[in-house]
């Protein structure tokens, strides 16, 4: 993207690979980049991604830290266009 | 390619417990509504609240003319369009004749507190059992950003532009505390999406709201205060804090009158 | 059952309003949605007794704009649903009318039509004809309106309304005036009945199935032409197969009085002193005004002399008759407004007139 990121905007990790627990099932497709979500976000872990422009031709919103991410569902009460799935992280997996 | 999914049931584990997905009533598309817009908010909090009591399949829901015209694209429910202003009316008629079914209105504040206001005061006068979704955000925003009946003092929209002059445009209209003065009216509450915890209430809300029909045969209204971020020239959060920080002042959140939890109100004091 | 008093040939005396009412009752209607206005009060307070009775719907709404939206909701719960109202009511109903005829719902709407324009008088007339006719609320749409000139007659296409309106999906009015919504006149009390409402496009609950939704907004132009050229071929529809008229004495008629309701009866009487008089007159009696008996007229017309119009106002359906009659013969008109009722000798008085002008005229045999 030629657009410089807002510096509200970090820059996301690379994915980890193998099983990282990803507690969030995003809709990009469905974002609206409202970042109503964003700003609801206790540890702050979710941001726009200024390197796609989704269908509707928005920034959509991802989850930039996995692992702080508490799937307290927040972003998901907040969400007008319902684009999260949240999961509960199970105990046994390693922060 | 770009990624259409984030996440997902590859990248979960499988045994993860889910703590929220999208309700089954909300239709698989996206919505016309602005970014932000708090339309999206109370119709996926309809679609929970419907979903939890089960009353999806003997839904009949009347779709009011504003932004939510559209409604019955987004909920997976039997629908009837109103005329605007007219949604209490058709809802009596559907009830009238449907003693089995859940009958919903859904109105912004032109459609309920201007056009509307023959209708929905005769409805709760009546006693009609219904339930009235009211979606506040102070503005009309189909036809631009011109003031509402509930447009607060002070504030600039495209028919107020040096903000709403008590003098000529009047005061904003408390349209549910003037309901919940009506006998006929089991439950009249104000509640707002201006953040989660405001959502979670609001959701009890219309929760409650249901029951009143269900349970009771009587006539319920939720007003949700919300936002217009275009409308009010705001960014959605910008809106969301002016929401949570302004209007309120005008419009108080809470309980005005649950008829069958307090048979005794005190007038219209929210709670 | 009917407190109506009785005659010796087991029919009964029952005032316009009623009937139209009871005949409503026997033929189905599952809710009736009214506010009182003069002269149809009747018929509300008739169907304030007997639907509760009933265990069927009944509520006298806010407004004439309530009652017709209050149909519009019971119609697209599947309800066979009566409105009635006045002039004055009707107009407020305009906006529903356009929104129920866009979204295809049936419902029967009753005008029993006073003086105007405005509020008018509360004296019989027939000056709705345009209102009922020509569209009424906004867009391209028609409805069937029928128009009883007798009691038994508004009896019968009560029913008749009923089963139109659900056949083509569509209102429907019945027209009729002050002094039939009155009278009172002895009737048949064995009244149509009709099987109930069935179809599969009327909201009930999305239970096992997908939703349905009933409106009238279709945004995209290329989806409301599509919508429009629907309707437009249901009314042409509605216009090959239910045109209803009547024709009296026109076998050898050279003059036709056309005319609808009161005003026909009032034309009988003026037709039979006319024929003592030596002139040959006839009667066109449209029922349905729309859609109105155009090829009727076209095909009278180039063997008489004259057509007659008589209404009770200022000169309406007699656009119709003209644009029928396409110039093949001379129109006259006379009509009577604001609640006044023109008597047989005045009618027959345009009779003559129409007559003596148009002595001249060679018309076939």
């Amino acid at each position: 993207m030629a657009v410089a990121a807002p510096a509200s905007r970090v820059p996301l990790p690379a994915r980890a690979h193998g099983h990282a627990f990803h507690p969030l099932d995003i809709e990009l497709d469905r974002c609206k980049g409202c970042e109503l979500c964003v700003g609801a976000c206790p540890p702050a872990v979710l941001a726009l991604d200024p390197g796609i422009v989704n269908r509707l031709g928005h920034h959509p919103v991802r989850l930039i830290d996995p692992a702080r991410c508490t799937s307290c569902a927040l972003c998901a009460r907040i969400c007008p266009d319902a684009v999260f799935t949240v999961y509960a992280r199970p105990r046994e997996t390693a922060r | 390619m770009t990624p259409t999914r984030d996440g997902g049931p590859t990248t979960g584990l499988p045994e993860a417990r889910v703590v929220y997905r999208r309700p089954d009533l909300l239709s698989d598309v996206s919505t016309h509504y602005c970014p932000g817009c708090g339309h999206g908010i109370v119709h996926r909090l309809l679609a929970e609240v419907l979903g939890d009591l089960g009353l999806g399949p003997r839904t009949i829901a009347v779709a009011p003319v504003g932004c939510a015209v559209l409604a019955y694209d987004y909920l997976r429910l039997d629908f009837v369009e109103a005329p605007h202003g007219r949604a209490p009316a058709v809802a009596t008629g559907v009830r009238r004749v449907r003693p089995d079914a859940f009958v919903l209105a859904y109105q912004g504040d032109g459609d309920l507190a201007a056009i509307g206001t023959a209708e929905i005061v005769h409805a709760a006068a009546r006693g009609e059992a219904i339930t009235v979704i009211f979606v506040n955000n102070g503005i009309y925003g189909m036809t631009g950003g011109q003031m509402a009946p509930t447009t607060l003092l002070g504030q600039r929209t495209t028919s107020t532009p040096g903000g709403r002059d008590a003098r000529t445009a009047g005061y904003p209209l408390p349209i549910t505390e003037m309901l919940a003065l009506l006998p006929g009216v089991g439950y009249a509450a104000r509640g707002s999406i201006a953040d989660p915890s405001s959502v979670g209430k609001a959701k009890a809300l219309i929760r409650r709201a249901c029951e009143v029909q269900v349970a009771e045969g009587a006539f319920a209204i939720v007003e949700i205060l919300s936002t217009c971020p275009i409308g009010w020239g705001m960014t959605p959060r910008e809106a969301a804090r002016h929401l949570a920080d302004d209007v309120p002042a005008t419009y108080p959140l809470g309980v005005m009158v649950d008829r069958f939890r307090d048979p005794a109100p005190a007038g219209g004091t929210p709670r | 059952m009917m407190t109506a008093p009785t005659l010796p040939d087991e029919r009964v005396l029952m005032k316009g309003n009623e009937a139209i009412a009871e005949a409503a009752i026997q033929a189905g209607c599952d809710a009736y949605f009214g506010y009182p206005i003069t002269p149809q009060a009747e018929l509300l307070e008739w169907m304030a007794r007997r639907m509760p009775e009933l265990g069927r719907a009944f509520v006298q709404a806010e407004s004439e704009l309530g009652a017709i939206t209050m149909a519009l909701g019971a119609s697209a719960a599947g309800a066979r649903v009566l409105v009635s109202s006045s002039s004055p009511g009707m107009s407020l109903m305009a906006e529903a009318m356009s929104y129920m005829a866009g979204s295809e719902l049936p419902v029967l709407v009753v005008n029993v039509m006073r003086g105007g324009p405005g509020l008018g008088s509360i004296g019989p007339a027939q000056s709705d004809y345009f209102q009922a006719t020509k569209g009424h609320g906004h867009g391209d749409y028609r409805v069937p309106v029928l128009a009883p000139s007798s009691n038994a007659e508004a009896i019968a296409l009560v029913a008749d309304g009923f089963d139109l309106a659900e056949r083509y999906r569509t209102p429907v009015i019945l027209l009729a005036d002050g002094i039939l919504g009155q009278a009172m006149e002895p009737v048949d009390p064995h009244f149509r009945s009709l099987p109930p409402r069935h179809d599969d496009w009327s909201l009930s609950g999305a239970d096992g199935r997908p939703p349905r939704v009933v409106r009238s907004l279709h945004l995209r132009p290329e989806d409301l032409e599509v919508h429009n050229d629907h309707l437009g071929a249901k009314y042409r529809e509605i216009a090959a197969h239910e045109v209803r008229w009547v024709g009296e004495r026109l076998d050898d008629a050279e003059i036709a009085v056309v005319a609808y309701g009161t005003a026909a009866r009032v034309a009988r009487t003026a037709i039979a002193r006319a024929r003592e008089a030596g002139l040959a007159v006839g009667l066109v009696r449209p029922i349905s005004l729309w859609p109105f008996p155009s090829a009727v007229l076209a095909r009278l017309a180039p063997r008489l002399r004259a057509l007659v119009v008589v209404e009770l106002s200022a000169g309406q359906m007699v656009e119709d008759v003209r644009l029928a009659v396409g110039g093949l013969a001379p129109v006259f008109f006379h009509g009577r407004t604001g609640g006044m009722v023109p008597a047989p000798d005045e009618v027959l008085g345009a009779i003559r007139r129409a007559s003596a002008v148009t002595a001249d005229r060679e018309v076939p045999s």
